[in-house]
Parts: structure tokens; C-alpha cells; sequence
């Protein structure tokens, strides 16, 4: 009877141990990391440049030391205010590497900004597989993740100087973490 | 017996330690939006503590004492790993989301900017178990239920549980199977973090057949958990704020269907119930 609930015991922990033995996903966690760089360009030439680096954001600080992989997912456009309102041109970003490498180089032409204002919905850029496949291997560095962004309005087609616009180019990334 | 006591202790544990990386996920929604996320672990919770109640519907007349070690793998079905989350005014990408139990958070684009939501913890089978003892008298059993205060440092958890079983074959004279009613309440609690309490009511029957004994149940019950938390905006725009939701369960109707292998004193049992979350349950019990 020893001999028997012995062997009942060992066979029914072995069990439940091997049923609790899948624990490792429980210490992983994909996080969409969203940031958002606002800008303002008024005068004659619409442009503006920003320096940042993903840990000015906490989105990021917070998981930083625990992201095994970061990579892009989405860029999207919004307009907060534009004077004129009817001014139109063509919306080019360009994302570079702290030394200066360019990373994104994207147009979108014949773009009215105030069609971008809330509630209305933002303007995705459409990134090309080397643009995204050029920002990941800089994401995979994992650290100093800084970059410079410049806006700007060209081949203004509609609306007067002087010329005022401002708003935010929303980058999201996702990255794998673990604890 | 000592060794498989701290086994069953581990199972649980391991389940309760992952709520701390739990508890990141729920920070990111508020209350409008944490019911459908945790919803499918409140089923879970359900599920479990409602389960192993029974592995035979004869209940001694006289006198009995029952120790026993169960453990069981809940089911996630596939439309409990999603929901579609509810997005701001104006936004109108449309996708769904993780559940707790599902993988990727959704992201969605609009006037204001990106919404994201967390990730689940991308598991769709859970394991849980825990130990119980029964005594019965009178063709009454009386379950019980109880796991001493576990400190874990930034809380502590307990878990007790009663149930009360009466034959009702006693009463009707050569019906050919046993059957018995049962009542059974569970309440598992983290302080300061997560209230569950779960409530079932089941009629069930089983034959014997030698060492073998069938068994099969059918049950009404239900789950529901307060949790308290802490939203993070993950936008960083609002400041932190303390929120305590009540959630109800998907918890309904299962059927169980099972069997027990017994030799002298040691019985091994195994059953599936289907349910919202299906679960195969073993058991290890020593009855006297």
C-alpha cells in the first residue's frame, strides 16, 4: 500500500509539474510604444527640424531596460493649426540617424493641412520596405536611439504668405521585452 | 505527501506570481475598458474553483474522511483570446484587441494620435491546482477548502473554499445509479489587489464498475472578481489614477463527464467539462 500511494504521489506531482512548467510567456510582454513629435513652421519656407531620442519619452524609459527588440510599425501626420487655411503643398519627412544617415525620405503631394486637423483623421506616410528595414537595423542598436526629423511644406500650390502651420508626426514602434 | 503538498503549492503560486507582470497590462486601461480585457481570467478563476467538487455521486451513510490533490488545465477557446476594444470619439480604424490570455495589443490611429492597448499574456491553456479534504456522514459530504495566508512580499494571498453534497439515491430504493445535489462557494483573494468569489450548484451521478467508477455532472455557476489597480495613461497626458471594477465571469452551464480509478484507499480520477472555458481535471484522493 506504501509502495502504491508512493508512486500515485510522484506520478501526480510529475504531472501537475510538468502542467505548470509553460511559465515562461508570462515573462514576456510586446508593447506598442507610441511617441509623438510636435513641430511648428511659420515664414516664407515651411520647414522644422527636431532632434530627439526615444528615452525623452516614458513610453520607452519605463521598459528600456528590459526591451530585447524594438522595431517600426507606423508613421501618421497631424495638423493642430494652419494660416492660411487653404494652403496646400506637398508634406516631406526626413528621418536621419544621429549621423545624419537617412533612415525616411517620404513625400505625400498635393496635401491641403487643414484636412488633417481633428476630428478629421491623420495622414499616414507609407514607409518602403528598405526605409523600414534601414530604421530597424538602427533599432537594433538598443541604445543612444536618437534621431533628427524635418518637416517641411514644398511646392506650395495654393493660399498666401505668410505661411503658418503646426502639428505632430506620431511614430509607432513595438518592442519585445522580457523580465 | 509533503513533497506533493508544496508541488500543488508551486502550481498555484506560479499562477499567482505572473500577476505582477499581470498587473502592467491592466495599468494602461481604465475602468470603461478593463471588464473586457480581464474578463476571460475571471472565467478562468470560475472555472477552476468550481471544478473538481465531485469524482463520484455515493456518499457514505456511516462515516468517511477524504484527502485529495487536483489539478486541472483550463481551455481558452479562440473568441476569448480578442475583443474589440472601445477607441475615443472620431477614431474609426477598426480591429480587436488582446484579451489577458490573447498575444499583441491593438494599435489604432486617430484625430489625437495612436491608442494602444496592452498585450495579453498569450497563453491559451492554464494550469491550476490545489488540495482539498472531505468528510461525510449520513449521506452528506462536506468539502472544504483552504490555503493558509502565502506573503509575497508586496501582497499576500488566500484561498478557501466549502462545499456541501447530499445523496439523494438514498431516498429512491433500487435506482441503479448514485446520484447527489452540491452546493460549493470558493473565494480566492490577493490583497489589496483581487477579490473572487465563485458559486456553483450541480447535480451529478455515477456507477461503479468494479475499480471503475463513471461519473457525470451538470452545473450552474458563476464568477466574479473586484479588482483594484492603478491606470497609466500611456500617452503621459493624465495623471495615475486608483480604480476598483467589479467583473462578472462568462460562467454559466457545464457538463461533466469522467472517471475514477480507485484501488483500496487511493483513487485517480480524470474528467473534461465543457463549458465557456473547458477544463480537464485529475485527481489524486486517499479516502477512508
Amino acid at each position: 500500500m506504501k509502495r502504491v500511494i508512493k508512486i500515485s504521489l510522484t506520478a501526480f506531482a510529475s504531472v501537475l509539474l510538468f502542467f505548470s512548467s509553460g511559465c515562461d510567456d508570462f515573462n514576456s510582454l510586446p508593447l506598442n510604444i507610441p511617441i509623438t513629435v510636435n513641430f511648428s513652421l511659420d515664414g516664407g519656407a515651411l520647414s522644422s527640424t527636431r532632434n530627439f531620442c526615444l528615452d525623452d519619452y516614458a513610453s520607452y524609459t519605463d521598459f528600456q531596460d528590459n526591451i530585447d527588440k524594438i522595431q517600426l510599425l507606423r508613421v501618421i501626420y497631424r495638423t493642430f493649426t494652419v494660416n492660411p487655411s487653404d494652403l496646400k503643398g506637398d508634406i516631406r519627412i526626413v528621418v536621419t540617424q544621429e549621423d545624419g544617415t537617412v533612415l525616411v525620405n517620404q513625400v505625400i503631394s498635393g496635401v491641403t493641412p487643414a484636412n488633417y486637423i481633428s476630428p478629421n483623421q491623420p495622414l499616414e506616410f507609407i514607409l518602403t520596405q528598405e526605409e523600414l528595414q534601414a530604421f530597424n537595423a538602427y533599432l537594433s542598436q538598443l541604445n543612444n536611439l536618437c534621431f533628427s526629423a524635418t518637416i517641411s511644406v514644398e511646392n506650395i500650390s495654393a493660399g498666401d504668405p505668410p505661411y503658418q502651420l503646426s502639428g505632430a508626426v506620431d511614430i509607432l514602434f513595438e518592442a519585445e521585452t522580457s523580465f | 505527501m509533503k513533497k506533493s503538498f508544496f508541488s500543488l503549492i508551486i502550481a498555484l503560486f506560479l499562477f499567482v506570481s505572473s500577476y505582477a507582470q499581470v498587473e502592467d497590462r491592466f495599468g494602461y486601461l481604465d475602468d470603461t475598458q478593463i471588464s473586457d480585457y480581464v474578463k476571460p481570467l475571471v472565467t478562468t478563476l470560475g472555472t477552476a474553483f468550481n471544478s473538481a467538487s465531485y469524482h463520484s455521486a455515493s456518499i457514505p451513510k456511516l462515516w468517511g474522511f477524504g484527502i485529495s490533490f487536483n489539478a486541472m488545465l483550463i481551455l481558452v477557446p479562440d473568441d476569448q483570446l480578442t475583443y474589440t476594444p472601445k477607441l475615443p470619439e472620431n477614431y474609426i480604424e477598426s480591429g480587436e484587441t488582446a484579451t489577458i490570455w490573447g498575444d499583441k495589443g491593438g494599435a489604432f490611429a486617430g484625430p489625437d494620435g495612436f491608442v494602444v492597448f496592452p498585450a495579453g499574456i498569450n497563453k491559451s491553456s492554464i494550469p491550476i491546482g490545489y488540495p482539498q479534504i472531505s468528510f461525510s456522514t449520513m449521506g452528506t459530504e462536506l468539502l472544504v477548502r483552504y490555503l493558509p495566508k502565502i506573503d509575497l512580499g508586496e501582497t499576500d494571498i488566500g484561498f478557501w473554499g466549502l462545499g456541501i453534497s447530499h445523496s439523494i439515491n438514498q431516498y429512491i430504493p433500487l435506482v441503479p445509479v448514485d446520484f447527489a445535489v452540491q452546493i460549493l462557494y470558493n473565494s480566492f483573494s490577493m490583497k489589496d489587489l483581487v477579490d473572487a468569489s465563485n458559486i456553483a450548484f450541480n447535480v451529478h451521478a455515477s456507477k461503479s464498475f468494479g475499480l471503475f467508477t463513471g461519473y457525470a455532472g451538470l452545473q450552474y455557476e458563476s464568477s466574479s472578481m473586484d479588482l483594484s489597480y492603478t491606470y497609466t495613461d500611456p500617452n503621459g497626458t493624465n495623471p495615475d489614477q486608483d480604480f476598483t471594477v467589479s467583473i462578472d465571469g462568462d460562467n454559466s452551464f457545464r457538463f461533466t463527464l469522467g472517471g475514477t480509478l480507485k484501488l483500496a484507499v487511493v483513487g485517480l480520477n480524470i474528467d473534461y467539462s465543457l463549458g465557456s472555458q473547458s477544463v480537464v481535471t485529475g485527481g489524486l484522493s486517499f479516502e477512508f
